[in-house]
């Protein structure tokens, strides 16, 4: 049995990530703990990281028999930029025949002798954004400190009082909400357990769909 | 230098092709992927088919592969350590030289080579040179130096360094030697080789001490420090480097190796399954006094092929080490 690998870009995903699987799914094949999913998830650090594992995996494991990767989708592009440099590596890697576009769904490559390989981008292959963005759809949109989190930050940046980046609004309002919980200011993974978050929303499900096809599962 | 390299039918050579070889090259590969073989493929081609040096290296081979007193004739494993069972010709191309035997015409030709000589494989050793190996092999192998073509360090911690020893002895090349036991022991100042016992004296001691004494990683060095200094402008050879050398040393090993093969113009093969070797190989070749000499690749089984190299560039090998990635 070859190895499996999840490259993702940072800590917070990986700890969202693997709650998000360990509720939904039984452990990958050829590993040994459901929880702790060592080895198997790799993080890259940021999105040039997550490339050069991708490319050396490629060019440089021989019995590696699936890959996921999940990146963000920086706001001042879309979700097919990051396929396209994916794209890239994959035909520098023997791959052809690849899909032009990114679907909602993910990207799920299957060729022959090939390392099988997903691509997920965050937060739904869609739309711009980052983990924070996916993170807000497993919070009720109902919540009323996430409404009042959301008018708060966007009152410190109307008054220009922001001290964080515009591109990082969102997270500064999930850190904002986090901390407005009983618990305060749990980190994004450490949170999942709360009952303010609810792991069956539409995305995380649409989630887990592409960790199956990306992926063996032991049974 | 050799910059490119093409073997056929050389055991399980079927069709290898390696290009962009670097000064020090380090070979991985799971069990049976060749890696012995590959430097067998160097030495055949360095010894120009030199007849008297074939029957020095069979008998090498035979003593590597299967030790003495293992139940086979003599003439049975020649026959199974040269792999021609289906006749099918050996072709060592080496950039544009090529060492080749052509079974059609029963002739044996290099090309390329202006000094060509009758290359006699075993498989069609006459009686008398198989008589010759036999005897060679019987009598002169405590004795012999393997090759004046090349260095070769074997992956035993066995060695004999006395030989290589008494060429230097009292020459300038003497010092590169006490500067490699340095490495290991810094107090080192002299070095004699006597009848295969290798004595040293230590600054501060009145009394001459066996090498020995410092443990195996001395002695694997000592061969090493040797069997460079004879490589000199040729090729030197290193099959399983990390033999008796603790991890802690390894990367002052390779740095020794890579300066030394720059100053005296030696390109390096070593094999290696240990990833301590690998880890400090990297260390030292992404220095960058040492920019564009190493190489690492893998040695893979292929349906086709035989035998494929994967290539990893010094990029690659720091993202795999970043990240724990098996490339061996």
């Amino acid at each position: 049995m070859g190895q499996q690998k999840l490259i993702l870009e940072g800590p917070n995903d990986k700890h969202v990530i693997e709650n998000l699987c360990a509720t939904h799914l039984p452990r990958p094949k050829g590993y040994e703990s459901r929880t702790k999913y060592k080895h198997f998830v790799e993080i890259g650090g940021g999105d040039n990281g997550v490339l050069e594992l991708l490319d050396t995996s490629l060019a440089t494991v021989s019995d590696l028999t699936n890959i996921g990767v999940v990146m963000d989708c920086d706001l001042n592009f879309l979700p097919n930029k990051r396929w396209d440099a994916i794209k890239k590596i994959l035909v520098q890697n023997g791959y052809s025949h690849l899909p032009k576009e990114i679907s909602s769904y993910g990207i799920t490559i299957i060729q022959d002798n090939l390392t099988k390989i997903g691509l997920w981008v965050m937060p739904d292959n869609t739309n711009s954004g980052y983990l924070e963005h996916f993170y807000e759809q497993l919070i009720s949109p109902s919540d009323k400190m996430l409404i009042r989190a959301k008018s708060e930050v966007a009152k410190i940046i109307q008054e220009k009082e922001n001290r964080f980046s515009e591109t990082h609004r969102q997270k500064a309002i999930i850190h904002t909400w986090l901390s407005w919980q009983e618990t305060v200011g749990l980190p994004l993974g450490t949170a999942m357990n709360k009952s303010y978050i609810n792991k069956h929303t539409p995305i995380a499900l649409k989630f887990i769909e592409w960790m199956k096809n990306t992926f063996d599962f032991e049974l | 230098m050799i910059k490119e390299l093409h073997i056929q039918n050389y055991r399980l050579f079927k069709d290898f092709k390696i290009k962009n070889l670097g000064q020090v090259n380090l070979i991985a590969g799971k069990n049976n992927t060749g890696k012995t073989s590959f430097l067998e493929a160097l030495m055949l081609y360095e010894s120009r088919g030199d007849n008297y040096f074939l029957a020095k290296l069979i008998s090498t081979i035979i003593e590597n592969r299967v030790g003495k007193n293992n139940g086979f004739t003599r003439s049975e494993l020649i026959a199974s350590i040269i792999y021609l069972k289906q006749e099918k010709d050996l072709s060592i191309k080496i950039n544009d030289l090529i060492l080749q035997t052509d079974f059609n015409k029963n002739t044996k030709k290099i090309n390329g080579l202006s000094k060509v000589k009758n290359l006699t494989l075993a498989t069609q050793l006459p009686n008398s040179a198989i008589k010759e190996t036999l005897t060679l092999f019987d009598n002169k192998i405590k004795n012999y130096i393997l090759s004046d073509y090349y260095g070769y360090v074997s992956s035993s911690i066995e060695h004999n360094n006395n030989i290589r020893w008494h060429k230097i002895a009292l020459r300038p090349e003497e010092d590169i030697i006490i500067d490699a036991l340095k490495i290991i022991e810094p107090r080192v100042i002299r070095l004699n080789i006597q009848n295969d016992n290798a004595i040293i004296r230590l600054k501060g001691n009145d009394k001459p001490s066996s090498i020995n004494s410092l443990g195996d990683g001395i002695n694997r060095l000592l061969t090493i420090a040797l069997e460079m200094v004879a490589a000199k402008g040729s090729v030197l050879l290193i099959d399983e480097f990390e033999t008796g050398l603790h991890h802690s040393i390894q990367e002052k090993v390779w740095d020794f190796i890579f300066q030394l093969s720059k100053k005296l113009n030696i390109q390096v093969f070593a094999t290696t399954h240990s990833k301590d070797c690998l880890e400090a190989f990297y260390e030292i070749a992404s220095k960058k006094d040492y920019e564009n000499m190493g190489k690492y690749f893998r040695l893979e089984r292929d349906k086709k092929l035989g035998i494929k190299p994967i290539s990893v560039n010094m990029r690659q090998l720091k993202t795999a080490i970043l990240h724990d990635l098996e490339i061996r």
